[in-house]
């Protein structure tokens, strides 16, 4: 089902965290545990994917788990920089209706 | 799909675990009624098909457990009260466990199963109508707020549904390359399922708690799918269905149930309706040939227990062997006497772990009788009783298709139409009873119908126009019973689609006198119809009757013998053709001189010295003429084919006490040799050989 893309606000922006080069399985609980830290945060969140060479369905499952979280608490979350390797991946499992609403157009070609 | 030999052992036991689930379930299904479910019968019948489901996805039969896995939430739905017991929802799924059952039997014999069929089922079950409410359009809809996620699909090519277990991403088999793979083999279109179930704070990212269905279109092979899948194999539920041309969509959320119409819904022809009939007959004989038995740990302590006391006796005689003297006497033959008694209990519990409850076999017919009932629109109550009788299992396997047949017969031209029975005056619920007993050494089972009976003048009609009557004959109400089992008799308005399929009751009657048993009817024109069949309790041991011919002494078994009479030369009269006849009571029978039969020299020539032994087979009687009886015993049975070739008028050969070898007497052959020439000759130094090969077989068997 794809989401509705989330309120964007204006306000002080807290200090991107940095997804690094993999979004994988053995880095997931680690980084649950980072994102859970900012859900209770006033400040917007910016993820940064700048790096993101690979991706795995563990590391999408979480992001999106993550997204849909934040969103059902206004919380407002950027994918700052999403690589085309993070849309590919997306794509293959089917996760682009349920991402494209924080994914920016040249992410998603 | 072929099993590799190694596995081959260890899915024996998921087939034959999954043959009694399937009867669980289809036992169960029967005895549910429209309207709330029973939450005890629907829990077994769901618990039976979980653990199919759960077998076939360990032993690697995605497709058996993908299926399943269908059936198994409607069930689920079902056992939830979320879904109501419906005719056609029970009748839906008696299809699936027929389905099932026919792709464990493909299985078994390393064939493909037929997808088509479940992929069908599959539709069937996901747009079962909710009562109540009118049925929708044409296309589905979905009921509830998930949206179907797949694209509208056209042309060729696959729907694969791919449920992968939590735990597989921690085995670094990443749902992401096995979409790559597919991408590589065609055009896939990926819905991915279960994204509004995510809750971050409950999830363990580690697991994977997303699923996916594929449209995957172009020129691929089941197999190259398969192929795909392999690295997670065990550790997913996998369906992989022809893609339809019209849509491929489902529902987000696998509860949801898509409302369609009637129409869509596959409908049950009458070919339909006859496959699933005919269906577990056949499958369940499939899994009726997987080489081996259950047998209850009860029957393996009484073997140990005996197999101790050999030994005991065995260790006491044995100081004999060392020292003896006369003062021993005594114990060695307490100790000889024990070792008898143990030996004969041994060898009848060794005989006792082939006996199989005849439950099994009658467990098809409730099956039979709801399915046909419906289809010939009467309404028939089926009794079974006598379920956990015992008998031979080679006996019970080749006893099933006779008995369907009877049945069939009975519901067919037995049981009249409800309307009918009300104009007779008869409850409008016809009554079909199976019953199995013990009698005398025997089993015996009886089908039992209060249905209308034979109609005797057409019978006798019929008989007589197809000459198998005389016009001057006046036959016994018993002999005009019985007429329908001769060959070629059928009347008229006795050939339909149910039991007119060219397998006459005359078939019946010979598979039955194969197994050294035999049919008889009683009937009683409008109160109904008995079939009793007598059957031994096993085909390897047998009780006989000692016969002596000349110096050869014969056995005829018992269950062929009606009784026997010390011949009265006034009783005896000629017929043309030298045939002799012998009046028992007002009928005459033919006398068969085995001297002259087997060209034994006789001990006395005239008739008046000899024993007549009144035996029946195939419903022909006959005298046998012997010259003494000498005595009733238990006989093991050694094939004659095996140890030396088929000597006609001989079933198989024995070792009597003595040491001496027996022929045992093939009645229903000899009875028709000699109906159909008055001497048939067999070669007495045949019979001679035989004798010497089963000698000669049983030797080289000791020596081993």
């Amino acid at each position: 089902m794809a989401t509705s893309r989330p309120k964007r606000r204006r306000r002080p922006q807290s200090a991107p965290i940095a997804l690094g080069t993999t979004l994988t399985i053995a880095g997931v609980s680690a980084l649950k545990t980072i994102l859970s830290r900012t859900l209770d945060a006033t400040t917007p969140v910016e993820l940064d994917c700048s790096a993101l060479q690979v991706a795995d369905t563990a590391g999408l499952q979480l992001l999106l788990a993550f997204l849909r979280e934040a969103d059902s608490r206004s919380v407002t979350v950027t994918l700052a920089g999403a690589t085309p390797e993070l849309a590919q991946t997306a794509a293959l499992l089917g996760l682009m209706p349920h991402l494209s609403a924080w994914l920016t157009p040249a992410a998603q070609q | 799909m072929t099993i590799d030999p190694d596995m081959r052992e260890i899915c024996e036991l998921f087939f034959q675990e999954s043959a009694e689930g399937l009867d669980a379930m289809e036992a169960g299904l029967l005895g549910l009624t429209s309207g709330a479910a029973d939450p005890e019968t629907m829990n077994e019948i769901f618990r039976a098909a979980h653990s199919i489901k759960g077998g076939a996805s360990t032993f690697g039969f995605m497709d058996v457990s993908g299926f399943t896995h269908h059936v198994e939430t409607l069930l689920d739905r079902m056992r939830k009260n979320e879904y109501p017991v419906t005719e056609d929802a029970v009748t839906l799924l008696l299809q699936t466990v027929d389905c099932i059952r026919s792709m464990v039997g493909a299985l078994m014999e390393d064939r493909a199963p037929d997808m088509a069929r479940a992929a069908t089922l599959q539709r069937a079950l996901e747009s079962l109508p909710v009562p109540g409410i009118p049925p929708a359009t044409t296309t589905a809809a979905p009921l509830s707020q998930s949206q179907p996620v797949a694209a509208s699909v056209t042309g060729s090519g696959w729907n694969i549904i791919y449920r992968p277990h939590e735990d597989v991403l921690r085995s670094c088999n990443d749902p992401a390359l096995i979409m790559r793979e597919l991408n590589r083999l065609g055009d896939a279109t990926v819905t991915v399922c279960g994204v509004d179930q995510l809750d971050f704070a409950a999830l363990d990212p580690e697991t994977c708690q997303l699923w996916w269905q594929i449209a995957l279109r172009g020129d691929v092979s089941h197999e190259q799918i398969k192929e795909v899948f392999a690295w997670v194999e065990g550790q997913c539920e996998l369906d992989i269905t022809p893609l339809e041309s019209d849509h491929a969509a489902v529902p987000e959320s696998t509860t949801a149930i898509a409302v369609a119409s009637m129409q869509t819904a596959p409908t049950v022809s009458i070919d339909d309706a006859t496959s699933a009939i005919e269906g577990p007959a056949i499958n369940r004989k499939a899994s009726q040939d997987v080489a081996s038995i259950r047998v209850s740990t009860d029957k393996v302590d009484v073997l140990i227990n005996l197999v101790g006391e050999l030994v005991i006796t065995q260790s006491m005689l044995a100081r004999f062997n060392e020292s003896f003297s006369t003062d021993d006497l005594d114990t060695l033959r307490d100790g000889l006497a024990q070792l008898t008694r143990t030996t004969r209990e041994l060898q009848e519990q060794a005989m006792r772990i082939r006996m199989l409850p005849i439950r099994g076999t009658f467990a098809r017919f409730p099956r039979l009788v709801h399915d046909l009932s419906r289809k010939l629109g009467k309404k028939i109550t089926l009794k079974l009783t006598g379920e956990d009788t015992e008998l031979d299992k080679i006996v019970l396997e080749k006893i099933a298709d006779p008995l369907v047949h009877l049945v069939r017969n009975c519901l067919d031209h037995g049981i009249e139409s409800p309307a009918a029975r009300r104009a007779a005056g008869k409850p409008e619920t016809g009554t079909l009873e199976l019953s199995a007993y013990h009698e005398s050494g025997t089993i015996v089972i009886d089908v039992i119908d209060d249905g209308g009976g034979i109609d005797s003048r057409k019978v006798l009609a019929k008989a007589r126009a197809a000459g198998l009557v005389p016009e001057d004959e006046v036959p016994s109400q018993d002999r005009i019973n019985n007429l329908i089992f001769e060959p070629g008799f059928s009347t008229a308005d006795q050939i339909s689609d149910v039991s007119g399929r060219g397998v006459g009751l005359d078939v019946v009657r010979r598979n039955i006198g194969d197994l050294g048993g035999h049919v008889h009817i009683q009937s009683t024109e409008g109160r109904g119809s008995t079939f009793r069949i007598r059957l031994p309790l096993t085909l390897a041991i047998l009780d006989g009757q000692l016969a002596r011919v000349g110096s050869e002494i014969y056995i005829i078994p018992l269950i062929s013998i009606l009784e026997t009479r010390q011949v009265q030369r006034e009783h005896i009269s000629l017929i043309a053709g030298q045939a002799e006849l012998y009046r028992v009571r007002d009928e005459y029978l033919p006398i068969v001189r085995l001297s002259e039969h087997f060209h034994v020299p006789p001990n006395g020539s005239a008739v008046s010295d000899g024993l007549l032994v009144i035996a029946e087979a195939d419903g022909r009687r006959a005298g046998l003429l012997v010259d003494d009886l000498l005595g009733q015993q238990q006989v093991v049975i050694k094939s004659l084919q095996t140890n030396y070739y088929t000597v006609p008028g001989f079933s198989g050969a024995t070792i009597l006490g003595d040491g001496t070898v027996s022929l045992i007497l093939d009645v229903p052959g000899v009875i028709r040799a000699a109906r159909q020439s008055p001497a048939i000759p067999v070669q007495t130094a045949n019979a001679a050989s035989a004798r010497a090969s089963v000698v000669n077989s049983t030797t080289s068997t000791r020596l081993h």
